[in-house]
């Protein structure tokens, strides 16, 4: 036997890839030939070290609004099907969640859960990507999406906060027990009474502020 | 505010909740007839292993998620065209890889342009010395001993061809049949790519190997 063919032998081997007249070869290159077993050995140290750095199975951040994105995603597919075929021409109400980016948010308050998604531009690239919203304008606001009926939500960025400001209007206050999960931060400061919920990055930078508002006022965070 | 959404966002899933799983092939059928709440039940079943193929692939948890997200939206559009012969986890990682791999490609071709950009706006003299090498702190050194770090140091040098090869058969555990069926490639091609890439692994951990 060559050593090539040693070689390939060997690799289907460890992968579990060998037919009966190669598995019998295989057997007796195992019991004779110590260069084979120790090549064998190395293989698979090599292979269980990769499994250990590296996960087959790895729950992604906000695994919950992982789920909701894609199915308000496939809803405004649906939406956009819908009225594509609409043999009728009667205009379709606009749906309010977000169009080509979504940022992952899942607040959880009390017995009422709120989602809120925010759509973040750079409005010097116009490019997809995950954007923290940064001082000078760099981004914008897209859209914002709340489920819950008595509860409105907008977004906008702040030079007062140097941060994106989600304002929750109909929630009476963001309760300091239900920690609000943000995609990539660093940290996180729950509200406390007057103050805002904080998001900060890994610069330690206020990224995303959050607050209960009342219609008609300006938001007060300090 | 509308409501409507509200409405849509709250949709209970109406899968029964009991002992009872149901297969893929039958949450398949449901979704490729339109059944959101099957698909939604795929999502939850897949997305840890999409969202960690994504995640060896481009090395960054936010690109990632970014990806899974674009790799089930994909898989919802196709299924009607799925066909019964393939697995499901296996046509979704071929999914998962092709949304993955456009990426790459895309991104290499635009650090590409940006280095070129910079190269006309920095005018550099021919001669010019290049920048020195710089030797290694002594602790970053030692935390690199660790065989784990040296090993994803050792695979992210692989190709991007000989590092998913490696990594579905090794992490995923996928046949050579099942990781041609995701890359597009023949077996012969996923044996002699995963063959190299072993070779070059052992080759570049070597060092690693015999200071243990």
């Amino acid at each position: 036997m060559t050593p090539s063919e040693k070689s390939l032998l060997l690799h289907k081997l460890i992968d579990g890839e060998l037919d009966e007249p190669e598995k019998v070869a295989a057997e007796r290159l195992l019991e004779t030939d110590p260069m084979f077993r120790a090549e064998l050995e190395s293989l698979r140290k090599l292979g269980d070290e990769m499994r250990r750095g590296f996960p087959a199975d790895l729950e992604p951040p906000s695994p919950d609004f992982f789920n909701t994105r894609i199915r308000h995603q496939i809803e405004e597919e649906q939406y956009a099907e819908a009225n594509r075929t609409n043999s009728r021409g009667k205009e379709l109400p606009e749906p309010r969640g977000m169009r080509w980016f979504a940022f992952p948010w899942a607040v959880a308050a009390a017995s009422l859960v709120v989602a809120v998604a925010l759509g973040l531009q750079d409005r010097d690239t116009g490019e997809r990507g995950l954007a923290w919203a940064g001082p000078g304008g760099q981004t914008s606001v897209g859209t914002t999406y709340t489920p819950a009926a008595v509860v409105e939500a907008d977004a906008f960025f702040s030079d007062a906060a140097q941060a994106t400001v989600i304002r929750l209007t109909g929630l009476p206050r963001i309760p300091s027990e239900r920690e609000i999960a943000g995609h990539s931060a660093a940290s996180y400061r729950p509200s406390h009474v007057g103050t805002p919920v904080e998001i900060r990055d890994r610069g330690g930078r206020i990224s995303v502020a959050m607050l209960s508002g009342v219609p008609g006022q300006p938001p007060n965070f300090f | 505010m509308q409501v409507s959404s509200a409405q849509i966002f709250l949709m209970p899933i109406n899968l029964e909740t009991t002992s009872h799983q149901p297969a893929d092939s039958e949450l398949v059928s449901l979704a490729a007839g339109g059944d959101t709440a099957a698909f939604d039940e795929l999502v939850t079943r897949y997305r840890g292993k999409v969202y960690a193929l994504a995640m060896n692939m481009v090395k960054s948890d936010a690109d990632a998620w970014d990806l899974s997200q674009e790799a089930f939206i994909k898989a919802w559009k196709a299924l009607p065209a799925f066909k019964e012969e393939s697995r499901f986890y296996t046509w979704l990682y071929r999914i998962t890889h092709n949304v993955c791999y456009d990426w790459m490609r895309k991104r290499r071709l635009r650090d590409s342009e940006e280095f070129e950009e910079q190269l006309h706006a920095d005018s550099v003299a021919v001669h010019a010395p290049t920048a020195p090498q710089v030797a290694e702190l002594p602790d970053r050194a030692a935390d690199h001993r660790e065989l784990g770090a040296e090993i994803a140091t050792a695979i992210n040098k692989l190709s991007e061809d000989h590092r998913v090869v490696v990594l579905l058969r090794e992490v995923n555990g996928l046949s050579y049949e099942e990781i041609a069926e995701v890359t597009d490639a023949s077996t012969g091609t996923v044996m002699s790519r995963l063959f190299y890439a072993r070779k070059k692994l052992q080759s570049l951990l070597q060092e690693t190997y015999d200071s243990l």
